[in-house]
């Protein structure tokens, strides 16, 4: 795809959560959620990150946003560096970006009305008067193709589908530019989250946004995406477009997700790279690269030297010691 | 249609309201604190009714066609007194329970919501004033500034707010971090209105049903003060210090009429509200299903 200007750029990204402290107050256990991540993500595209729960996704996402703050590292929004926002200015700068929440069913304040939810955003800014929001509210509801009529429901009369409608219309009545998709489907029944990803591929094209998807589906992210970033423990550990990635993955830990997906037919043999052992714990994770202690290709090199992002086939990077 | 909407709109309410008038015991409190809040207010209206002067012919005199419920030992109507202390100790019970809940609600909140130095200083604060006996200290403080109903009232207002600030502190503390209110807070919307539309609406139930124990709790605390000769004054009344009679052996003994209305009354009263407590918390409590009939 042609390399637009970058509108969110990730320099050193890292989030640690303490979890347990000495009596003195120093971290004794650290949770490394989010391990010097770069990334960029251009205009307009959808860049998809996917990886087994725990990764880090959610976070990496949250703190792209800041909604998490970020405990080293920088994120660059359109040329601005956003990672020294104050309060007030980080308030403003929500207008521009936005976060679709995973779960329907907690995002929504309960004891709001339809109307309510989604004109909070719009109220929050100040954005016209009470009649102009509310009209707002219900082109938004048209597109997100909700009846204006349900304006004064409840969240709890709605379905699962119709409320992930409501957090996207939420989410986009301000006109954001950049939206971070946060497991939008992976709540939802099979049968509606087509609709929901097609929704949001329709309104992606409607209003030019760009998308962080996160998502542990690889089918949902391979239907929607651009580029895929595949995270391992808190590292990005390869991305690709869309094609070269699924077409020609590099890193093991790539070739064994990719193997995972199921194929509907049961003629077909599967050639399945199987993985040993479990994810190692984010708090003591192994030394040099993550991957190592399940990786049948490990060398002595990769327990002690973690391998940066290197370019290997024109925008395709991959985080591996074997491509050096 | 336009009426249609309105219902749908109001339908937690409306179960709410469906639990609670099917909940026996706390309709029947609910009626028992009406008719005497209601006998409390009309009855010196329309009655006339003298709590004040002594009828020097009648020292605790025994119910009779005078006084319906006899005198006390300086010869005032104990009827009259019953109705003009049951304002007195109903208005302490609910005027002191509103303070405690004006105080501690916002502290709790903002321990709650904003955690770091205010959540320390807040909740040790209320920590230091929960370990003290809190008999004692009001009884400290009522000497201190004259008893007076109003000193009272704000005593035992002032001192009751460590519950009220525990309570919503610990439902905060749950709340703050839903989704919902992260949501908010990504779509940009300030703290303030955080805490009013999304906070508060949903950590305020069992201050609700705290409120009902709370005045009944200060009833009683009025009470003992009085019993105790350091509340409400004579010749002022309130049940409490129609109680104080019952101090002497021989009015406990001989002349039931100057205590046992009182003492009656107040655990008519303190169980009746107890009672509403209950019924709000089983209500308000959306695991409980509504009987159909």
């Amino acid at each position: 795809m042609e390399q637009s200007q970058a509108l969110i750029d990730v320099q050193g990204l890292k989030k640690n959560y303490i979890t347990a402290k000495t009596f003195t107050g120093k971290p004794l256990k650290t949770v490394h959620a989010v391990d010097n991540v770069n990334l960029r993500i251009y205009k307009g595209e959808t860049l998809g990150v996917v990886g087994e729960s725990g990764c880090g996704k959610s976070t990496l996402g949250r703190t792209i946003l800041r909604l998490v703050e970020p405990t080293e590292g920088k994120i660059i929004y359109n040329g601005t560096d956003i990672t020294g926002f104050h309060k007030e200015e980080m308030r403003q700068m929500r207008k521009k970006m936005q976060l679709i929440f995973q779960d329907p069913y907690a995002s929504l304040n309960p004891r709001m009305t339809v109307l309510e939810l989604i004109k909070a955003p719009l109220d929050a800014f100040e954005s016209g008067n009470n009649e102009a929001k509310t009209e707002k509210v219900k082109e938004i509801m048209e597109l997100v193709g909700m009846p204006e009529k349900m304006m004064n429901r409840y969240p709890h009369e709605f379905s699962g589908g119709q409320r992930q409608r409501i957090v996207i219309a939420r989410s986009l009545v301000l006109d954001p530019e950049f939206v971070v998709c946060d497991e939008p489907v992976s709540a939802l029944d099979v049968s509606v989250r087509a609709q929901v990803l097609n929704l949001l591929q329709k309104l992606k094209h409607k209003k030019e946004l760009t998308y962080l998807f996160i998502s542990h589906d690889l089918s949902v992210v391979k239907y929607v995406s651009d580029r895929i970033a595949v995270m391992y423990l808190g590292r990005v550990v390869e991305i690709a477009d869309k094609k070269e990635l699924y077409n020609n993955p590099c890193h093991p830990y790539t070739k064994a997700l990719l193997s995972a997906i199921p194929i509907p037919d049961v003629d077909c043999a599967m050639k399945r790279v199987v993985l040993e052992g479990d994810v190692p714990s984010p708090i003591n994770p192994p030394t040099g690269c993550h991957f190592h202690t399940r990786c049948k290709y490990a060398t002595e090199r990769c327990k002690t030297e973690c391998p940066a992002l290197k370019n290997i086939n024109g925008t395709h990077q991959v985080a591996c010691h074997l491509f050096d | 249609m336009e009426k249609k909407e309105r219902i749908k709109k109001d339908s937690y309410s409306r179960d709410v309201l469906k639990k609670f008038s099917q909940h026996k015991l706390a309709m029947l409190g609910m009626t028992i604190i009406a008719v005497e809040v209601l006998l409390v207010i009309l009855l010196p209206m329309v009655m006339e009714l003298d709590p004040y002067t002594s009828d020097v012919l009648n020292f605790s005199a025994a119910p009779g066609p005078g006084h319906i419920l006899g005198t006390d030992d300086t010869g005032r109507d104990l009827f009259a007194r019953l109705v003009y202390g049951g304002r007195v100790s109903l208005m302490v019970g609910l005027l002191s329970a509103i303070i405690s809940l004006m105080i501690g609600v916002p502290l709790g909140l903002v321990a709650g919501y904003y955690k770091g130095i205010w959540e320390t200083v807040i909740m040790r604060l209320a920590d230091i004033f929960m370990s003290f006996p809190s008999m004692i200290l009001i009884l400290v403080l009522v000497s201190v500034f004259d008893p007076s109903v109003w000193t009272i009232i704000f005593v035992i207002g002032i001192l009751g707010w460590t519950d009220f600030a525990k309570l919503i502190y610990g439902n905060v503390l749950s709340v703050r971090e839903k989704e919902y209110v992260e949501s908010a807070r990504a779509v940009g919307t300030k703290d303030l209105p955080i805490l009013i539309k999304y906070v508060i609406p949903n950590a305020f139930a069992p201050i609700l049903i705290n409120f009902t124990f709370r005045t009944a709790q200060a009833i009683i605390q009025e009470s003992s003060l009085s019993f105790l000769g350091m509340g409400v004054q004579p010749p002022e009344a309130s049940w409490g210090n129609i109680l104080y009679a019952a101090q002497s052996i021989t009015v406990l003994s001989t002349r039931p009429w100057m205590w046992v209305p009182a003492g009656i009354l107040l655990v008519l009263t303190v169980s009746s509200i107890n009672f509403i407590g209950d019924g709000m918390r089983d209500a308000l409590d959306s695991r409980t299903k509504i009987r159909k009939k």
